[in-house]
């Protein structure tokens, strides 16, 4: 017996050293290579002209590149974006140690890429899921903290058993207190002493097998697998997540481990090691905050977490490394809030409002204004009056940020967070984490970020969320295009080629006006068009945010198109509710009333050319079933008395400013 | 302690195949020479296994598995034949015992290392990558692409005929005038998706245009110089100018040699891994209650 155990116990660890010496041997293998080589090349050509093309078009006007430069490829005879990917930029794995801990023990990168492509996978209710439209990019963006270390320990991988940290979860299973393991996750970041963070040797090893998977199902033009993880910083139970994501290859990504909130919790030393990173391999990185609903007023601060006011170094360096903000996601929406936005009727939607992450303060009115997108958007105006730079000028995504790693946003296919919250009758009325956390009826089928690009590349997504010309859904996919420039006429939005229009004489969403001529308000396109296998659209509105005068931050919704028969209430200004067609017992709707599309010109009416600005999009469409509508029906239970019945998804466009 | 021994689900399982055993040998044909005894798998030990599977309740994992279509009762099956098969091997082997989790824990590090022998044996020759590149074609496909651009012309204000007519005008205008890709902006409608279409495969001119419009457009060939159509769409009608069609392609063995490297892993993992499993369960007699689903 003694003798069969240890021949299991080295086949174990064999397995595990060959595990590695596999991955070690693909380092040099043809992945890594082919990406180099491959299919890069005739892109890197493609984006190389059409970059020369951007210039010249700069110097000539588009007039003269028309006449004078025939493209090399037609198509990109067009020198602006003109597909929309759709992706998750945030999404766990079993190499995430709470998704491990929370029962996600077999399921890996390579099979979240898999199911965002498209395949069967079989989720941890047994049930079968797949995507009804597969995805065109996945960042897998798991914890970086002992990240792959929980199930590595659990198999007897040596890299993990043999370091400290190993050796202090096998005394704690040794007492029988295998919890006290789990915990050690969290208590890494606020004690990295007594619980010991992995040693960069075996981060290494563990990162050079995430980021070579990516490589793996990395394929130019057809599917984009970024390589990052999630900087899971806690302070107080305050939730400071980012997730870092990465322009590059193998070669790049892998001379620097992630770095880790063990480490530090200071989002400034985050982005100072995203600095060495650049600096070190020549590569580009970001990193993209998580939704600020349950940091308790920390993520868009006055002060450091030092307790320093924020200056224009902060700033700076906030703008440069957080281009685009992660608005919406499955523990909540964080576009706006309803006491932050009180003449708002649609800002109170799917708000997480009780407390934080740790669940260890409750939330307090003056934490809102730190939280939620508009309002940091509109401190960002007042910041950068006051210091010179806008340290919040964020473009908007939504992700998912599962942690079952099928990444599911439609009401009527909604996997949930953890495997506790997989479809189940009993689903609604459990609570996250084994009942530590909020009630799974709470949670969103929210979102996705999409993204304009010219292909589907690492490159061309990365430089597009780069330059903010990306926007947010709660999980549809409609399309939004949104133009603002000075001299767009009435016409030109129910021109064929709006867009061309949109891109010769503005800017598009993301995009910063400056100097317009004397005594002109800005002028937009706008045009919205149903996701094609959803809800039609109840209408479009323009969210101005600007500093007065007095150095007041205000705000105002302006419904600009929507779907006919209606009208704007003279007394109130609002214009009717679009109505419902929701059936809640059967879980249905039907697309009768609303538009497949709408677009409008439209010009700032209070335009005042002295008060910084930002405009953004919100495109609403008509209810639809909730998830847990759909559950009831499904399962034949009762729904929660405060789950919402049906749910009005939407769009958020990044802004576009206009600084004085 | 005899109290909790009673309580502990291995010994119901334990009596509850003794009582099957009997029943066995009146109905069931012997598996050949097996020597680690036998796994009886009857309706309470599925219930079971996905109550502890799945953390529900014994009502709820039984209303799961009623509900289950036959195929995913026989995986049901299959996985708890697989799970029990590995955890015996596991305490065969004098790894711990204990409570549910432990054993899942056992499962995985018996699995992880059936699996993980594939690795380390795993040295591709040229000649196995090419025999798999040549035998699983369809793995090393590239769908067909498109890029084209159109003119539209809504078919919901107006009556078909007139946009037909319209249509027709527009695309003698469109060839006579020899006009552009990029020129083709200037006429028709404002469509409400994309304008061009570069480098897309079918589902996304599914989801925008529907089945029919796609099917039609990816038959026509790349014609730069000649507007085509019109196509009707679910939204109107479409004259196209076509840039490219790239037809559903396999891979050359040098362009696909990676992933042919990374298939052939994981289809030698699984072999490997089935081999195991099988050599395993060899060791087992397997009675399962007619009716519950059947192992392969």
């Amino acid at each position: 017996m003694v003798g069969g155990k240890r021949k299991v116990m080295r086949i174990i660890r064999w397995a595990s050293f060959a595990i590695v010496s596999f991955e070690l041997s693909s380092i040099q293998g043809i992945p890594t290579v082919s990406q180099k080589t491959n299919p890069a090349t005739p892109s890197s050509i493609k984006s190389i002209l059409s970059q020369s093309g951007l210039i010249l078009a700069g110097l000539l006007g588009q007039q003269a590149i028309a006449e004078t430069e025939k493209p090399y490829s037609l198509p990109s005879g067009e020198h602006y974006p003109q597909n929309v990917y759709w992706g998750d930029t945030h999404l766990h794995t079993r190499n995430s140690a709470d998704a491990y801990s929370l029962g996600n023990q077999n399921l890996t990168p390579a099979d979240a890429y898999r199911f965002a492509r498209g395949q069967e996978t079989i989720a941890h209710n047994g049930m079968t899921v797949k995507l009804k439209r597969p995805l065109d990019f996945l960042v897998v963006s798991d914890h970086a903290e002992y990240l792959g270390g929980y199930y590595r320990y659990n198999v007897g991988d040596p890299i993990v058993t043999e370091t400290t940290a190993g050796g202090q979860w096998s005394g704690y299973i040794a007492e029988g207190d295998p919890a006290k393991m789990m915990a050690s996750f969290v208590n890494s970041m606020q004690d990295p002493v007594n619980n010991y963070p992995f040693p960069e040797a075996a981060q290494r090893l563990i990162w050079d097998d995430v980021v070579r998977t990516a490589d793996t199902f990395n394929e130019p033009g057809q599917f984009t697998a970024f390589s990052g993880y999630e900087w899971t910083s806690m302070i107080d139970g305050n939730n400071l997540h980012r997730v870092v994501l990465y322009r590059d290859d193998f070669d790049q990504v892998s001379q620097l481990p992630p770095f880790t909130s063990q480490t530090s919790r200071d989002p400034q030393d985050l982005w100072r090691a995203l600095a060495k990173y650049e600096e070190t391999t020549g590569g580009q990185v970001m990193a993209i905050a998580h939704n600020g609903n349950i940091s308790n007023g920390m993520m868009f601060p006055n002060v450091t977490v030092d307790g320093q006011p924020i200056d224009a170094d902060y700033a700076s360096r906030r703008a440069r490394w957080e281009p685009i903000y992660e608005v919406t996601q499955v523990k909540g929406d964080g576009e706006a809030h309803p006491t932050l936005s009180p003449n708002d009727e649609f800002a109170d939607f799917e708000n997480w409002d009780a407390d934080n992450i740790g669940r260890t303060e409750a939330k307090e009115d003056w934490m809102l204004q730190h939280e939620y997108a508009r309002s940091a958007l509109k401190l960002g105006l007042a910041k950068e009056a006051e210091l010179g730079v806008n340290p919040f000028k964020f473009g908007v995504i939504g992700s998912t940020d599962g942690h079952n790693t099928v990444s599911t946003t439609e009401e009527d296919n909604f996997f949930g967070k953890f495997p506790e919250s997989e479809p189940k009758p009993e689903r609604m009325t459990n609570a996250m984490a084994n009942d530590a956390l909020w009630k799974n009826w709470r949670l969103v089928a929210s979102g996705y970020a999409a993204v304009w690009a010219k292909e589907n590349t690492r490159a061309a997504l990365f430089d597009a969320m780069k330059r903010r010309e990306v926007y947010a859904t709660t999980g549809s996919r409609i399309q939004v295009r949104f133009f603002g420039g000075w001299s767009f006429d009435a016409s030109d939005i129910h021109k064929p080629d709006y867009v061309a229009r949109g891109y010769q004489k503005g800017v598009p969403m993301g995009g910063d006006l400056t100097q317009g001529p004397q005594s002109t308000a800005p002028t937009f396109l706008i045009a919205a068009a149903k996701d094609p296998d959803g809800a039609n659209l109840d209408r479009v509105q323009v969210i101005k945010g600007w500093q007065d005068a007095s150095g007041a931050l205000q705000e105002q919704v302006y419904d600009v198109a929507w779907s006919a028969e209606r009208m704007i209430d003279a007394k109130t200004g609002k214009l009717e509710a679009v109505g419902s067609t929701v059936d809640i017992e059967t879980a249905t709707y039907l697309n009768t009333i609303g538009a497949t599309d709408l677009a409008t010109y439209w010009q700032d009416p209070n335009f005042d050319a002295s008060e910084r600005a930002f405009y953004y999009v919100r495109v609403l469409e008509i209810p639809r079933p909730r998830w847990t509508t759909v559950d009831a029906a499904y399962f034949g239970v009762d729904l929660p008395d405060e789950a919402p019945r049906s749910i009005q998804d939407r769009a958020y466009t990044s802004p576009i400013w206009y600084t004085p | 302690m005899a109290r909790s021994i009673l309580r502990e689900p291995l010994i119901h399982f334990v009596v509850a195949g003794l009582i099957l055993f009997g029943l066995n040998q009146l109905f069931f044909e012997q598996p050949s020479q097996t020597s680690n005894g036998m796994i009886v798998v009857d309706q309470a030990a599925v219930v079971q296994f996905i109550q502890h599977r799945q953390n529900r309740s014994p009502e709820d994992a039984f209303a799961q598995w009623q509900a289950l279509p036959k195929s995913s009762q026989s995986k049901v099956v299959k996985d708890l034949v697989e799970e029990e098969a590995l955890y015996r091997k596991a305490k065969a082997f004098g790894l711990d015992e204990g409570d549910y989790v432990i054993r899942r824990r056992m499962v995985q590090k018996m699995d992880f290392a059936a699996a993980g022998l594939t690795e380390t044996e795993f040295t591709p020759q040229a000649s196995a990558l090419l025999d798999y590149y040549e035998a699983h074609q369809e793995q090393f496909s590239v769908p067909a692409q498109i890029t084209f651009t159109h003119v539209y012309f809504e078919t919901e204000k107006r009556a078909q005929s007139t946009a037909l007519a319209l249509a027709t005008q527009s695309l003698n205008q469109l060839n006579a005038g020899k006009v552009s890709f990029s020129e083709g902006g200037q006429y028709g409608e404002r469509f409400a998706y994309h304008r061009n279409y570069v480098d897309r495969a079918e589902p996304i001119i599914v989801d925008h245009f529907g089945a029919d419009f796609a099917a039609q457009v990816f038959q026509l060939s790349a014609t730069p110089d000649l507007w085509q159509g019109p196509l009707q769409s679910r939204h109107g009608l479409h004259l196209v100018l076509i840039a490219a069609v790239t037809p559903t392609r396999v891979l050359a063995f040098s362009e696909g040699k990676a992933k042919v490297v990374t298939a052939l892993r994981l289809a030698e993992q699984d072999k490997r891994r089935s081999a195991f499993m099988d050599a395993l369960l060899a060791e087992y007699q397997v009675a399962i209650e007619p009716g519950l689903g059947v192992v392969q």
